[in-house]
């Protein structure tokens, strides 16, 4: 019983290790971790944001994308979003604290959007939950989240997570 | 009468000198004040007591960009993007808890820099306390442990002598 009692501490350290190393192996920490809620799997955000209306889009799978003309990243993501639209899939943008003028000249190189709505304020960008831009939802025909990236789009991200997911979901009624 | 005319010019240029001075110092101010009133005029207009609400709500909610600061701390787009939000909901007549509520609902309860005590926070809450309840049980038990080792080895040493 003594002898017990003198593993005590060890003991309680080794089960502390291992449960700190099962969430690691998790990914619950570090740099892979969504701190935030994603909201994948729950209904999208039902607000309007001229001239984007979640309701009017119900039967449709489409992409929202929020960037910003002043964004790095979302310059860099820009072409996987005009291929993204020579593929066929709808794609709606929000533009997040910006001006018109701003995006016009951003879009002169090639506009993937089927429609641009402006959060000025970044009310709108709250209603979703999101961080900064770029971020991308799918949306899938019934209103539902069924993917978001934090951050711009890659190769990786479209042919390994996005265009598959996008297929199965245009397939589904 | 050349070292008056000179003195004379000097005192003239040095009190231009100090007169634009000032009058820079005077465009700087009004500048300011103007900066400050333009940046009011884009909130909405509260009591003293909402105001004091906004800061203290403005505290306890985490900055989405910068995890590490509160909104208040914060000089990331979206944390200027939730103080507005917090006022214009203060200014709308919205509670605290109803203010919290749509923020944990929009990113979860990371956003609280205080988060509410469930399920999945006791240990979180409750941990410190018990780690400190186990940890001084060890030391109370060390201790007495020892006490006993010392009176055992005196009266070891007593019985020989």
């Amino acid at each position: 019983m003594k002898k017990l009692g003198a593993l005590l501490p060890f003991l309680a350290f080794m089960v502390l290790a291992l449960l700190l190393a099962l969430a690691l192996g998790r990914g619950q920490f570090g740099a892979g971790k969504q701190l935030f809620a994603s909201h994948v799997g729950q209904a999208a955000p039902t607000e309007k944001l001229f001239p984007y209306d979640p309701a009017q889009m119900k039967g449709s799978v489409y992409l929202l994308n929020f960037f910003s003309s002043w964004c790095a990243p979302c310059r860099a993501e820009h072409e996987h979003l005009l291929r993204l639209k020579q593929a066929g899939v709808k794609i709606f943008g929000i533009a997040y604290r910006d001006s018109k003028e701003a995006i016009d000249k951003f879009m002169a190189a090639g506009n993937p959007y089927q429609g641009i709505a402006y959060d000025q304020a970044g009310a709108y960008a709250v209603y979703w939950g999101i961080t900064g831009v770029p971020e991308t939802y799918l949306v899938d025909k019934g209103g539902i989240v069924r993917f978001h990236l934090n951050g711009p789009l890659t190769d990786q991200v479209v042919e390994a997570e996005l265009l598959p997911m996008l297929k199965k979901l245009e397939a589904q009624d | 009468m050349m070292a008056s005319q000179k003195n004379n010019l000097s005192f003239c240029s040095r009190f231009l000198i100090g007169c634009f001075g000032n009058l820079v110092m005077l465009c700087a101010f009004v500048f300011c004040l103007w900066g400050a009133s333009m940046a009011m005029a884009s909130q909405p207009g509260l009591s003293e007591a909402e105001e004091v609400r906004a800061v203290q709500l403005g505290n306890e909610i985490r900055c989405v960009t910068c995890q590490a600061q509160s909104i208040n701390d914060s000089n990331a787009e979206m944390a200027m993007t939730l103080r507005q939000l917090v006022r214009e909901r203060i200014a709308q007549g919205a509670s605290d808890d109803e203010i919290r509520g749509f923020l944990s609902d929009r990113y979860g309860d990371t956003i609280l820099l205080r988060p509410p005590v469930q399920i999945n926070t006791f240990v979180l809450w409750f941990g410190p306390f018990l780690i400190l309840l186990l940890g001084g049980l060890g030391v109370w038990r060390f201790i007495k442990a020892q006490g006993k080792g010392r009176t055992h080895t005196q009266r070891q040493k007593s019985d020989r002598g």
